[in-house]
């Protein structure tokens, strides 16, 4: 069932390609269809992780025997959450594109190929190949931020292209020299010969594959490329890159770097947890800073991360709990925000703070849906970011108090950006802009943004079955450290 | 022994027949000597395929087999095969591309013949275990490549011709007083006789250290390493395209099997090992560098593509470089070279065609010439791409098997060789940019241009290539397992 998640946007890439070139359907439609189908084929996957199959690993061909590379696909709590994710920010990717008309066959092949590489990087139990679909995920991006990006689009998706590639050699590096000493890419053989190996072998191999993460999440000094990939980058693309890409690597750096070297990653905790520290006000200073919108999401982003991050580096249940809540929550947070950014170009005509005063009395519907998805991404009780935030902070206590009251002294800045930001853009004099601003709201707007806002409600007043299940995952991590 | 030799003997007949008929022909009926040429590759290739088949059944059965013919002048294992099948595949790729690029061009029976020759030439190296037979080879393609890179008597190409011209005969002097200074030593032609005489050389002599100098600067030429490199970015951006595309894909694999025979086999004593192994790397890591960080600075598509392809050979280099350290298999270092030899050939003849494609319709070479190229050329313009991103070494694309295999074997060798095998990425990532520059000039830049009828044998080379790009790059299985067999056969 897996690799129709990968094999079913693959194909439908072409599908909606050939569709509109010999003009039988339009390719919105098609690429539509293939991302419901895609999330009804992980919404079963789901159901049938839940009845309780073995799913870890769940399908596995031999692809270079030679080098003991196989196609091995796999779930479990975190990755399915992850797999879950990507289907439901596809379609709304997809909805968030409506107004895109512009070589619209090539723009929605390449949309659906990028779905294809992210299922293939959260499903992949084999070294090679989480590489491979990794680096693929990078192309689409490519031609979609040169395509149809903003005005400096082709700066910023050089930049994101070169730092990222830069990044991911490393940890190609790193998987190549686990390889030579398992004699296989497999994640299970690695992490089987993996406790043999001496320390010093295992802490250099970490710090390459750290690179590689680093440049992907991205933590502070890695993270130059990010505020020009995401603001020139179209908002259906902005939306993948913050709420998947960025996934892509906090997961490596569980799935991989905490699984397979628990005690390295043990040993670099703290240094990790500072860098993340580090990363959270940095962000959050540069977000305060910004006038344009679509960048202080941006920023904002980057500072969540850090939360992620965080709660990876706790290393005990509840924190690792709060890490992976916190990949599915920020997902549909910023997934939100930049949905939003997107509408407010189209409606307002604009994305900078100051022109922007009064928007709620002139647009309710874009005021009152920004003000909600800026409450959630300070962490509003009652919304999913609160949960997640907490989980992460209680996690940190219990390892690393020092740092836990640094990253509390954040919450303050974070909500201070956002109410600041409120306060000048929804709230505040009309500005004539905003006097001109549309107030209409479509139902291919409406339905997404509504989806995004109930999923973000709903985690945060009820958390207990997703971390319920995602606490699977998480025991098992921590059962590797021997913590609790 | 006939039958091993068919293949050759095919394509000799092929070449003679179109000097031949194209007496017999008027002016405008001798594109059929292009069909011509192109039935005989077809035939030689299928011959080459079906001898790969059953060299490789055989070897998996572990049965002897006779592979040395005329008192151990040449051996047909599955290593030469492998190169036979590479320098078909581009002549087959070449000839079918020169069928459009060179529909204008008078003197049509030549240029084919040539191209023939040339390729009748680098088969015969890719057996040859002896240097004299080696040496003879390596000439018949050089010549009838000097000749090819002159083919238009534009100002470009004959500079482009002359400087190849002196250049590759300066390098063939180099290459015979290397050899000689062999044969002074060893009193021997033949590679395994070489090998034997040298192992039991009690002391280690300055001529043989000269030797190896005078050798790897000969072919240093041919391959275009720095510092042996100043005539290829010239020479490729003056010759016609299809010419360019020869002569990166194939001709300069040529020198690399002659490196790979001389080294491997006649050179291969341990003490001597060490010294030519530190020259390599030494080679390796200036010739990746320089020739990728040039790249990123020329305007020129072509000029580009030769520098890039510099760099690729250091990639290559690489490879030799490993053969000193006990670390890692002998088979993998090679294997893997061979792959990037084929994989390579591959792609830098698809894209000096694409360059060829584009051309047809008189549009330049240059970085601007080629904005909006997706919309005008489609069928070019991705098959380009194709060719780009596997040469930046993108996942599901050739590209980037063979260099995770050079890269896999620098870092199982360990130690300094890791710093090889970390050069070769960052060079991956210089690479990157100006291959990706050239894409989003393609589809991103350039104002309203209308879409042109695409000249149909060239876009079938163009998607052969960029099929067989992807094909490598999805199901790698059976070519890696083909480069290593290949490998192994080189000492059997």
């Amino acid at each position: 069932m897996l690799a129709y998640l990968i094999a079913i946007p693959f194909l439908g890439a072409f599908a909606s390609y050939f569709a509109e070139r010999y003009e039988v359907a339009k390719a919105r439609s098609v690429a539509l269809a293939t991302s419901l189908l895609t999330l009804i084929i992980s919404i079963a996957a789901l159901s049938s992780f839940l009845s309780g199959k073995e799913m870890f690993p769940a399908q596995a061909w031999d692809w270079i025997p030679d080098f003991g590379i196989t196609f091995t696909l796999g779930v479990d709590a975190m990755s399915l959450s992850l797999v879950l994710l990507t289907a439901l920010l596809f379609v709304v990717a997809i909805f968030a594109s409506w107004n895109i008309t512009q070589n619209t066959k090539r723009y929605y092949a390449l949309l659906l190929l990028m779905e294809a590489g992210l299922m293939g990087v959260f499903m992949a139990l084999d070294l090679f190949l989480f590489y491979v679909f990794w680096e693929i995920v990078l192309i689409p991006a490519f031609f979609l931020i040169n395509g149809w990006g903003g005005r400096r689009r082709s700066y910023a998706a050089m930049k994101i292209l070169i730092y990222t590639h830069l990044g991911s050699l490393f940890m190609f590096i790193g998987f190549i020299l686990l390889y030579l000493k398992a004699g296989s890419f497999s994640f299970f053989a690695i992490s089987d010969t993996l406790s043999s190996l001496d320390a010093g072998f295992k802490s250099f191999v970490f710090l390459l594959l750290f690179i590689g993460f680093a440049f992907k999440i991205p933590l502070v000094p890695f993270h130059s490329w990010l505020p020009d990939a995401y603001t020139e980058a179209p908002t259906p693309v902005s939306v993948l890159l913050a709420g998947l890409l960025s996934k892509m690597g906090a997961y490596g750096l569980l799935r991989i770097g905490v699984t397979l070297l628990p005690e390295t990653f043990q040993g670099y905790a703290y240094a990790i947890a500072v860098l993340a520290v580090v990363s959270v006000f940095y962000s959050a200073f540069a977000a305060l800073a910004q006038r344009d919108i679509k960048r202080l999401v941006a920023f904002s982003s980057v500072s969540h991360m850090g939360f992620i991050v965080l709660g990876i580096a706790s290393l005990n249940l509840i924190g690792i709990n709060g890490a992976i809540f916190q990949m599915v929550s920020h997902g549909l947070i910023v997934a939100l925000l930049f949905f939003l950014t997107g509408m407010l170009v189209e409606k307002a005509h604009s994305r900078e703070i100051p022109y922007l005063g009064g928007l709620i009395t002139k647009a309710p519907f874009l005021g009152w849906v920004l003000v909600f998805a800026s409450l959630a991404s300070l962490g509003l009780p009652g919304l999913s970011g609160f949960v997640a935030e907490l989980s992460i902070l209680l996690g940190l206590f219990n390892s690393f108090a020092f740092l836990a009251y640094l990253a509390v002294l954040s919450l303050p800045l974070t909500a201070g950006y956002y109410l600041w930001m409120l306060q000048r853009a929804a709230f505040g004099a009309t500005s004539e802009l905003v006097e001109k601003a549309r107030s209409d709201v479509a139902w291919h707007e409406a339905v997404p943004v509504l989806v995004l806002v109930i999923l973000i409600t709903v985690l945060g007043l009820y958390p207990a079955p997703l971390m319920n299940m995602i606490s699977t995952t998480s025991q098992a991590i921590v059962a590797l450290i021997g913590g609790i | 022994m006939l039958e091993a030799l068919m293949p050759e003997l095919v394509i000799a007949v092929f070449a003679l027949a179109v000097i031949f008929i194209d007496m017999t022909l008027r002016e405008d009926d001798k594109e059929f000597l292009g069909y011509l040429s192109l039935v005989g590759v077809v035939i030689a290739l299928a011959m080459v395929f079906s001898q790969a088949k059953s060299l490789l059944a055989a070897m998996a059965a572990k049965q002897a087999i006779q592979v040395s013919f005329f008192s151990g002048l040449m051996r047909v294992d599955l290593f030469a095969v492998f190169f036979k099948l590479v320098f078909l595949l581009v002549a087959l790729l070449v000839i079918l591309g020169s069928l459009d690029a060179t529909r204008r061009d008078k003197y049509k029976g030549e240029y084919y013949s040539l191209v023939l020759f040339a390729t009748l030439g680098m088969m015969f190296a890719a057996m040859a275990v002896d240097l004299v037979l080696l040496f003879v080879a390596v000439e018949l393609a050089s010549i009838s490549t000097f000749a090819l890179a002159a083919f238009r008597k534009n100002r470009p190409g004959t500079e482009a011709a002359m400087k190849y011209f002196v250049i590759g005969a300066f390098s063939s002097g180099l290459i015979v007083f290397g050899m000689s200074l062999l044969y002074g030593l060893t009193g021997s032609t033949n590679l395994y006789a070489i090998a034997d005489a040298l192992s039991a050389l009690s002391e280690f002599h300055w001529v043989l250290l000269l030797a190896v100098i005078f050798l790897i600067a000969g072919f240093g030429y041919k391959v275009a390493a720095v510092p042996f490199h100043m005539w290829a970015p010239d020479t490729y951006q003056g010759a016609p395209s299809p010419v360019s595309a020869f002569l990166a894909a194939a001709s300069k694999k040529m020198a690399f099997v002659a490196l790979l025979r001389i080294f491997l086999i006649a050179l291969s004593v341990p003490v001597l090992v060490k010294e030519w192994a530190l020259l390599f790397a030494i080679l390796a890591a200036i010739t990746m560098t320089l020739g990728n960080v040039v790249a990123l600075a020329q305007t020129n598509i072509k000029r580009m593509l030769a520098y890039s392809s510099i760099g690729q050979a250091g990639y290559v280099l690489i490879v030799f470089a490993l053969l000193a350290s006990t670390q890692v298999n002998v088979n993998l270092s090679i294997g893997a070279g061979l792959l990037h030899i084929l994989t390579h050939a591959i792609m830098k003849g698809g894209a000096f065609l694409a360059v060829a494609a584009a051309s047809y319709y008189m549009i330049g070479s240059n970085l601007e010439d080629f904005a909006g190229l997706g919309r005008r050329l489609p069928v070019t313009a991705l098959t380009m791409t194709i060719f780009l991103l596997s040469l930046a070494g993108i996942p599901f694309f050739a590209g980037f098997v063979s260099k995770f295999m050079i890269l896999t074997a620098s870092v199982a060798a360990g130690g300094a060789y890791l710093i090889l095998g970390i050069l070769l990425i960052i060079n991956s990532v210089v690479s990157l940019y100006y291959y990706a520059r050239v894409i989003r000039y393609m589809y991103f830049a350039g104002g309203d241009v209308k879409r042109e009828r695409e000249p149909l044998l060239l876009s079938v080379a163009l998607v052969i290539a960029a099929l067989l790009v992807i094909y490598i790059g999805v199901f790698p299985d059976s070519f890696v397992s083909l480069s290593l067999n290949a490998a192994s056969s080189l000492f059997s």
